[in-house]
């Protein structure tokens, strides 16, 4: 539900902070002052007392908060900023054990007041008895479900934590860039049913397979310690989509780097100047690196096993050509083209030890440089986890894939298993729709910011937190950049120069053919959502990303009051003033580290975000103001002023508690997927509120690929719907107000096909023959899979109840 | 007011004359009368049928689905045709059937919020389509000799039925599945060979507006 968020009064607090205060209040209308660097340095100091005092705040809470009482909290970072607020992440701990997505942050002020967020804390969590299962059988259980074909990488990581049912995973979707559509995706849905207890004992089980039967996955399970079953899984790989572009220019010349020398007098890309603890993977490894380093990719001949090495024994300390070169494929033989060490036991991508081949280890160098330091000098961050530990980028990436090992190709990705990047080196122009060496410095700042938002707010990536995950990497990816283009040094970081939109592209000179995301108008991709609408869960998060991008672009840069214009919002017709770069990255900043929790919404976000330009800058400042501005310009609240906005929405037909609300992942992702039987004449509910005036346009919006269109919804509502259904399909439903066509819903539908017994009709006996097929592994009435399962169940029990009481309504 | 009372009388006053002048049969040459009240007589026999449960009102008959007595069935479908005026009630569980207790709907594992299989609609045509079957094959058959599940017909005003009205309902299909539909262990061909509803046929009684 979209609200605005009442302006905040001392002791009328949004109702997830609870405050103690022991001295002054802490809502001062005025902005909190910087404090000297000597007062700073003591709450540093006293930084473990003040842990010890927010647990203890948290724990007198225990209550209120509906925990028992073997609940507990295990502080995780830890930070004092600038304004002497020591603020402390908590893990919540049911009987010694983390409780899953379950979070706190505690708010020590420099006075002594406290402050806690607890909207990220589980309550009521009672489990009952110990765990019936080791961590070895829930391994065996993940890893049964992984299917490797090779070796492990790695031992999994395996942990014992109270797991809420309410987060059991079932369909997932995936962005088909073909179809450009979501799809299920049958590889990462999971069907067990969620436990019929609210919280049970479960097993988080990580894993690490890298090798050239499986490629390279790092997927993760919640596994039931009761019973064994999958109850969720995901990739805790997070890395960006391709696109298809057009050519661009390359990328920022002639740059220093920090080297390290040894002490033959030859030189390694190691910056060790940024990172003063180890690196954690090489640590693992039995080898320690300090600083920041760059590796290249090597695949051992004799074994096959990838590793990667340093860029290391360089005589002249100049590295690189300023010339790059695409993935080299040999595509008569579909393998890559290896140079190889003098003793022919190692061999790497062809040209990784050229000049040519060193300028992607130049770029990757300057990149994470720069990027560490516009944390460390900006906002005072010491790394990515704020500990200064050690982390690396390896260029030239290989990665293990079906046909053996092959480049990583048009991609970077953060590796939360490695604590480290790996940079692609593009296609381009071998396909003319590849991208260039993929170490653009925006493409740079937003891996290495999904490493910050781990090692802070920790947002899940799925559903809006997930948007936000994706949109907060963009934006610091921006900032990293802006802060390059103004020398790299300094504490405050620069404007972009007066419209020009372009640096607001993200990957603009890696894609040829245009760029990845338009942060000042999303949708130009054809794709993205300039601002919220009620629906738009069911979007890929590179794509849900366009609400905070754009919001955080208005922050900056301001929005136009001319319709015709690309930062032209419907939403804040009347524009706004951009606060620039430096004052809106300031104010996300804190909103990140300080404010947001895993489950965070967009609601969430923006209030997190007043909060902040107000600790900043004070109640009733212009730049609080202007944060409600740019979140109304995105319809997220209202600005000051502005009346309550019509909003078109799609009911809730899966209730919380539902069977397809327990089961979906995300959690709620077809809460309001209407279901349709084929052939039949329905009627799609839709509601609209703010207004008299409740008329929609209607549009379907169906794959061309599928032959037959969906047809056409009446004005009434009324749609006959066709005689095919496609389970891989969800198809989207558009709502437009009438009243005010900015406001828009998208809904989706599944045409299930009915007649289970094939007898040409469908009525309530086809639900016989599913009934008859329940709990086969394959039975001999493909009909009875309702819901395209391989095996028919109550996902079939359910779709066909909703398709055909949809259809067949009792008046 | 004045004028509306009028015009009542006038209509009333008209009909019968023209009855007259027309020289109807009707019995009285009186206007048909809104109904008051449903009655249901049951079907003979002892097969498949839809007696009257004693709830019933005079105004919500509800009937039963009673099968014959010995006959193991793992659920039962039907299809009833009912003219237009009739209306169908609907049941604590939002749903025109309702669930007697006989079959085992939830599978073994007995968690009770896992969905079950019993489903209701009105087609086009005023056609009732109702089903409730058990899906776990670890549970038995039931013996089909006692109420399996329910519907209702309520008395409507709205639907303008008037008394004397004869409603005729026919169940124009009906399926049970047979008690033995094969094991897990079964090869497919078994299972293709057993998987198969029977067609019954389900008798109706006669219902009358009064």
């Amino acid at each position: 539900m979209r609200r605005t968020l009442p302006r905040p009064h001392p002791g009328l607090l949004p109702s997830l902070v609870f405050a103690l205060a022991a001295g002054a209040s802490f809502h001062a209308l005025a902005a909190t002052p910087q404090l000297p660097a000597a007062r700073l340095a003591t709450l540093k100091s006293q930084e473990p007392a003040n842990i010890a005092r927010g647990k203890a705040s948290l724990l007198q809470l225990r209550s209120q908060l509906g925990l028992a009482t073997g609940s507990d909290f295990l502080a995780h970072d830890t930070f004092v900023n600038a304004q002497g607020r020591t603020v402390v992440h908590f893990h919540q701990l049911y009987e010694g054990h983390r409780v899953w997505a379950g979070e706190a942050i505690a708010h020590v002020e420099a006075d002594g007041g406290i402050e806690t967020i607890t909207s990220g804390i589980k309550s009521d969590i009672s489990i009952q008895g110990a765990p019936r299962l080791s961590a070895d059988d829930a391994t065996k259980a993940a890893l049964r479900n992984l299917a490797p074909k090779g070796a492990m990488a790695a031992a999994p990581k395996v942990e014992l934590v109270a797991f809420p049912s309410s987060l059991t995973g079932g369909i997932a979707t995936r962005f088909d860039p073909e179809k450009k559509a979501e799809v299920v995706d049958k590889t990462m849905s999971t069907w067990a049913k969620a436990p019929s207890d609210p919280y049970v004992w479960a097993y988080e089980v990580k894993t690490l397979l890298s090798n050239k039967l499986d490629g390279h996955q790092e997927m993760s399970y919640i596994v039931d310690a009761g019973t064994g079953a999958i109850l969720r899984k995901w990739n805790a790989l997070q890395g960006d989509t391709p696109a298809t572009g057009t050519g661009q220019s390359y990328y920022r010349g002639t740059v220093n780097l920090s080297t390290a020398q040894a002490a033959g007098g030859t030189f390694t890309l190691d910056a060790l100047d940024r990172g003063t603890l180890p690196q954690p993977y090489v640590a693992s490894q039995g080898m320690t690196q300090l600083g920041l380093t760059i590796y290249y990719s090597y695949m051992d001949v004799n074994t096959g096993n990838l590793g990667f090495l340093p860029y290391s024994g360089h005589a002249t300390n100049t590295w690189g050509d300023g010339t790059v070169f695409p993935s080299p494929w040999d595509f008569s033989m579909g393998m890559p083209i290896l140079d190889y060490s003098a003793d022919g036991s190692k061999a790497w991508l062809q040209g990784t030890l050229t000049p040519s081949g060193e300028t992607a280890a130049v770029d990757a160098h300057f990149g994470l440089s720069t990027t560490w330091d516009f944390y460390k000098n900006v906002f005072g961050r010491n790394g990515v986890d704020n500990l200064g530990t050690s982390t690396f980028g390896i260029v030239h990436t290989m990665v293990f894939s079906p046909f053996g090992a092959a480049p990583l190709q048009d991609n970077a990705q953060w590796s939360p298993w490695y604590f480290g990047m790996q940079f692609g080196d593009g296609t381009y122009p071998t396909l003319s729709f590849g991208m260039k060496a993929v170490t653009e410095i925006d493409i740079t700042g937003h891996e290495l910011s999904h490493g910050v938002t781990e090692y802070s707010a920790a947002l899940v990536y799925a559903g809006e937190s997930g948007a936000l995950n994706e949109g907060n990497s963009d934006f610091f990816g921006k900032m990293v950049q802006a802060y390059a283009d103004g020398g790299g040094a300094g504490t405050s970081v620069p404007d972009f120069p007066a419209g020009d939109l372009t640096k607001w592209e993200v990957g603009r000179n890696s894609v040829p053919s245009g760029a990845l995301r338009y942060m000042y108008k999303p949708s130009l991709d054809g794709i993205s959502a300039d601002g919220w609408y009620d629906g738009m869960e069911m979007l890929d998060v590179h794509f849900s990303s366009g609400v905070l991008n754009r919001c955080m672009f208005f922050l900056s840069e301001g929005a136009s009051s001319d319709p015709s214009s690309l930062t032209h919002s419907a939403y804040l017709p009347g524009g706004m003033t951009g606060l620039g770069n430096d004052t809106a990255a300031r104010i996300w900043y804190k909103t990140l580290t300080e404010h947001l929790t895993p489950n965070a919404t967009f609601d969430d976000a923006r209030a997190g975000a007043i909060q902040s330009a107000d600790e900043l800058y004070g109640v009733g400042s212009a730049q609080e103001t202007a944060v409600m501005d740019a979140w109304a310009a995105v319809n997220v609240g209202s600005a000051p002023g502005q009346p309550a906005r019509v909003r078109v929405t799609f009911p809730v037909v899966n209730a919380a508690g539902s069977f397809l609300d327990a089961h979906a992942v995300p959690s709620g992702i077809l809460d309001k997927v209407q279901i349709f039987p084929t052939r039949a004449t329905v009627q799609v509910q839709c509601t609209v509120t703010n207004t008299t005036n409740t008329k929609v346009d209607w549009s379907l919006a169906s794959s061309p690929n599928e032959g037959d269109q969906a047809g056409h919804i009446n004005p009434d509502g009324t749609w006959t719907t066709p005689s095919w259904s496609f389970y891989g399909n969800l198809i989207t439903i558009t709502a437009t107000s009438q009243a005010d066509p900015a406001e828009f819903a998208k809904g989706r539908t599944l045409l299930m096909e009915l007649d289970a017994d094939t007898d040409g009709e469908t009525d309530a006996i086809d639900l016989g023959s599913v009934a008859m097929a329940w709990g086969l592994p394959q039975g001999p009435n493909p009909a009875a899979a309702i819901a395209g399962s391989y095996s028919v169940n109550d996902w079939d029990l359910v779709f066909f109840d909703q398709a055909f009481s949809n259809a067949n309504p009792v008046h | 007011m004045r004028f509306r009372t009028l015009s009542l009388l006038l209509a009333g006053l008209v009909l019968p004359l023209a009855l007259a002048c027309s020289g109807s049969s009707s019995s009285s040459g009186t206007a048909p009368t809104s109904a008051k009240s449903l009655s249901y007589n049951d079907p003979s026999g002892t097969g498949w049928r839809l007696v009257k449960d004693p709830s019933s009102t005079s105004t919500r008959i509800v009937l039963d689905l009673v099968g014959p007595s010995g006959t193991m069935t793992r659920g039962v479908g039907f299809n009833l045709q009912a003219p237009p005026k009739v209306k169908f009630g609907v049941f604590a569980n939002g749903l025109p059937i309702n669930d007697t207790g006989v079959y085992k709907l939830l599978s073994a594992a007995a968690d009770p919020t896992e969905p079950v299989a019993i489903i209701g609609g009105v087609k086009t045509g005023n056609l009732l389509s109702v089903g409730i079957y058990q899906k776990d094959r670890v549970q038995p058959a039931q013996d089909s000799g006692s109420p399996l599940c329910q519907i209702a017909i309520v008395l409507d005003p709205a639907q303008g039925i008037s008394a004397g009205d004869a409603l005729q309902l026919q169940v124009v299909k009906a399926k049970a599945i047979p008690e033995d539909i094969g094991a897990v262990s079964d090869d497919l061909w078994t299972l293709n060979k057993k998987m198969r509803m029977a067609d019954i046929t389900v008798a109706t009684g006669s219902l009358s507006a009064n």
